[in-house]
């Protein structure tokens, strides 16, 4: 046995170092072959999924791409798919149709998701706060637009919206105010749908931003008091700072969504009166499972996605530049 | 037991077999046949071809599967099903203007009508001149429902108005609708969305007598009637009609003329006709007629359902059989008792069919006047989606004269046509 320090027991040092890269040869030996057989485990055990994807997303995605380039009406048989190349890109640019839907679409997007927000903030910082007690029934109530099917809320909203039989007319004329048709008017009709986004919409942004709100670190805020900061200066130099990687993640999903919504435009306007109301989801739906204009209604879905992928990848470019500046 | 006694007992056993075999084949000579019918649900003939379809069953020994859906995804439903090859349904029932895309996947059915010795008598001249896919002049379908949009008037507030018929010309009608529009009261009731528009459009249109496009598909709709069309489309709106109701839709329209509001409803009749004599359902019962048809001549697009056997049916004979059950005269008249106007026009007019149901005989008038939308055109939907698009972009302000409305709506047409030309020349 030896009394030399540890660093001075050359013998022991050997014995032990023999002794670790004789454990990790045999760790390395098992590893490697118990690391390939977990692989090889590993994708037999994902492969189901790889193929549910790859069949039910990836060539989905892939064949709508290649029809985008193609002529094609189902509803005329005879002709079949004549490859068009560019045509189908080309046209739907030069069509008033689906320009005036962009940017209806667009406007309806940028309203709702704005709006949204606000809101969204506001009340979360509202049921947020300590002194104000929120009852479990009110927190609950929140959530019930979110359990409805858009479907049924377009037809229930259509039916609230009603010049003549609606409610919202009803305590307009107990109050002493004259109905307004709120659907037959171009401009009103597109604010009623964005009231319903909004509607439907909003707790999600306020359970996001409350869930946020709630996990910022006290200690920030109370020596913000300490340091004597109002409250407008908490909210503007550190709530709102410090929430940026959450507002940035909700105003991404919310775009992404707003730029899909259908069920509702579909069961309250159809996308009129005209076509104030026809946002691209309608048109495209319109364009290839009505009219059947493969070709075309491809073409459009892609553009869509494209403009939505811009969006979203502007915005985890900005989410990223966030986090490294943390 | 003696081998007489045996010899009767075996004689008589056979004797029971044949029989029973004999029946069995009569009786069940489609057994194990499924024939699956896609069909739309919520029409007035659904429950009665679901009903002729359990007697069928029972009869045949056939299994008869319906599957419903609403209109808006027949047409997705049936296009899938044969341009993916799928061929899952032996029948497809619904409106004779599908038959212009689906053609290709269809079972002419000359053979069989004359095989089977079908009943072709009898039925509304619209029947014989559209029933037949004018291209080729095949039948395709055999009719089970037959309808164009009517005209319903309160018989009371016409007597009050000092007539003793309904107005004939538009000036006459305008008046009538303008002497009942005050207070809650309108003179008109009809839908306001954008697919029911159209209809209204080609009522006041082929007052005018005109056809739609030119033989060689030039479109005529942005003629002077044409714009006339739009404009007075737009007057009746504002003037008589109450406000909002370029947001209404077939219950809406149906439920201001039920409730009294409304001297005139225009529209779909078995929405009303089903409810019309019923007091817990309405305030003008007995106080209605029907009128012949729109002033000057003018009427809606007809709807013509059709039954029609896919090509790719493994029972063509079975199917047949089917459809010809359900569209036979034996069936005409259940048909129209239960509310669903048959395409077999000589049934409008018996005794007892008039005495319970007194509106027939202008039904009949208004049906046989009836033109459907763009016979044999395959692309007819984005044109009738285009109507009403150009009907409510008008109405509601955003287009703002009729003419650009007209312009437009042709415009569209054209480019339709252009893009997927035709073989034929167009005929109503």
């Amino acid at each position: 046995m030896s009394f030399l320090p540890k660093k001075l027991n050359p013998e022991r040092d050997n014995q032990q170092r023999n002794i670790l890269n004789r454990k990790s040869l045999y760790v390395n030996k098992s590893r490697g072959s118990l690391y390939s057989s977990e692989k090889r485990v590993s994708v037999i055990f994902i492969l189901p999924a790889l193929f549910l994807l790859f069949f039910t997303f990836v060539y989905p995605l892939a064949y709508s791409f290649v029809l985008s380039f193609f002529s094609w009406n189902m509803l005329v048989p005879y002709k079949g798919k004549v490859f068009s190349g560019f045509t189908n890109y080309v046209g739907i640019f030069q069509e008033p149709a689906f320009l005036y839907s962009v940017r209806r679409t667009f406007f309806f997007v940028a309203v709702s998701v704005s709006v949204q927000f606000i809101l969204g903030l506001g009340i979360a910082l509202l049921i947020t706060n300590p002194r104000i007690k929120v009852m479990g029934v009110a927190r609950t109530a929140l959530l019930i637009p979110m359990m409805m099917t858009p479907i049924v809320i377009g037809n229930l909203w259509r039916i609230i919206f009603h010049a003549v039989y609606g409610p919202i007319n009803y305590f307009l004329n107990v109050l002493g105010f004259s109905s307004y048709t709120w659907l037959s008017n171009p401009q009103s009709a597109m604010v009623a749908l964005i009231v319903v986004e909004i509607w439907w919409q909003l707790p999600i942004s306020i359970f996001v931003l409350a869930a946020g709100i709630q996990s910022l670190p006290i200690n920030i805020y109370e020596a913000a008091e300490v340091d004597g900061s109002s409250k407008l200066q908490t909210f503007q130099y550190l709530t709102l700072p410090l929430l940026k990687p959450v507002v940035l993640i909700l105003l991404l999903l919310q775009i992404m969504d707003g730029f899909r919504m259908f069920d509702i435009v579909y069961g309250m306007t159809m996308g009129g009166p005209g076509s104030a109301t026809k946002i691209l989801s309608l048109l495209i739906y319109r364009r290839g499972l009505k009219f059947f204009r493969i070709g075309q209604a491809t073409a459009m879905s892609w553009v869509l996605l494209l403009i939505v992928m811009t969006i979203g990848i502007f915005f985890l470019f900005k989410s990223q530049i966030t986090k490294g500046k943390d | 037991m003696n081998k007489k006694k045996i010899l009767i007992l075996v004689g008589v056993l056979v004797v029971g077999v044949l029989l029973k075999t004999s029946l069995g084949i009569a009786q069940e000579k489609y057994k194990g046949i499924t024939l699956k019918v896609l069909c739309q649900g919520e029409t007035p003939y659904t429950p009665s071809i679901q009903e002729f379809g359990k007697e069928f069953e029972k009869t045949t020994g056939a299994k008869i599967l319906f599957e419903l859906h609403p209109w808006e995804t027949l047409m997705p439903k049936i296009i899938t099903d044969v341009m993916g090859g799928a061929g899952q349904f032996d029948i497809f029932v619904n409106d004779i203007e599908f038959q212009y895309s689906l053609e290709p996947y269809l079972m002419p059915l000359e053979e069989y009508i004359e095989k089977y010795d079908y009943d072709m008598e009898g039925f509304f001249e619209p029947v014989y001149k559209y029933g037949v896919w004018s291209p080729k002049g095949v039948r395709y379908g055999l009719p089970i429902w037959i309808a164009s949009p009517y005209v319903m008037y309160r018989t009371d507030l016409l007597e009050e108005s000092g007539l003793s018929e309904f107005p004939n010309t538009w000036e006459e009608y305008h008046k009538f609708l303008a002497a009942h529009t005050g207070g809650d009261m309108y003179g008109l009731s009809r839908t306001g969305v954008l697919g029911e528009l159209p209809k209204h459009f080609f009522a006041h249109y082929w007052s005018g007598g005109k056809p739609l496009l030119s033989p060689d598909w030039k479109p005529l709709v942005n003629s002077e009637h044409g714009v006339w069309s739009f404009e007075t489309i737009k007057m009746e709106m504002e003037n008589f009609m109450p406000p909002g109701a370029l947001s209404w839709d077939k219950p809406d329209s149906a439920a201001a003329f039920l409730s009294g509001h409304a001297a005139v409803y225009e529209g779909w009749p078995h929405i009303v006709i089903r409810k019309v004599d019923n007091p817990l359902e309405s305030e003008v019962v007995g106080k209605w007629a029907l009128a012949p048809g729109y002033p000057e001549g003018g009427t809606g697009n007809l709807v013509h359902q059709n039954f029609v056997i896919m090509s790719a049916t493994d029972n063509p004979e079975a199917a047949f059989r089917f459809i010809a059950y359900c569209t036979g005269p034996a069936n005409a008249a259940r048909l129209l008792e239960r509310g669903a106007t048959t395409p077999r026009k000589n049934f409008y007019f018996r005794p007892e069919v008039l005495a319970a149901n007194p509106w027939l005989p202008n039904a009949a008038r208004t049906i046989d006047k009836g033109i459907p939308f763009l016979p044999g055109v395959p692309q007819w939907l984005e044109m009738f989606i285009a109507v009403g698009e150009q009907v409510s972009g008008y109405l509601s302000g955003e287009i703002s004269t009729a003419k650009a409305a007209a312009d437009g709506l042709a415009a569209k047409w054209e480019k339709s046509i252009v893009s997927d030309p035709l073989s034929f020349k167009y005929k109503e």
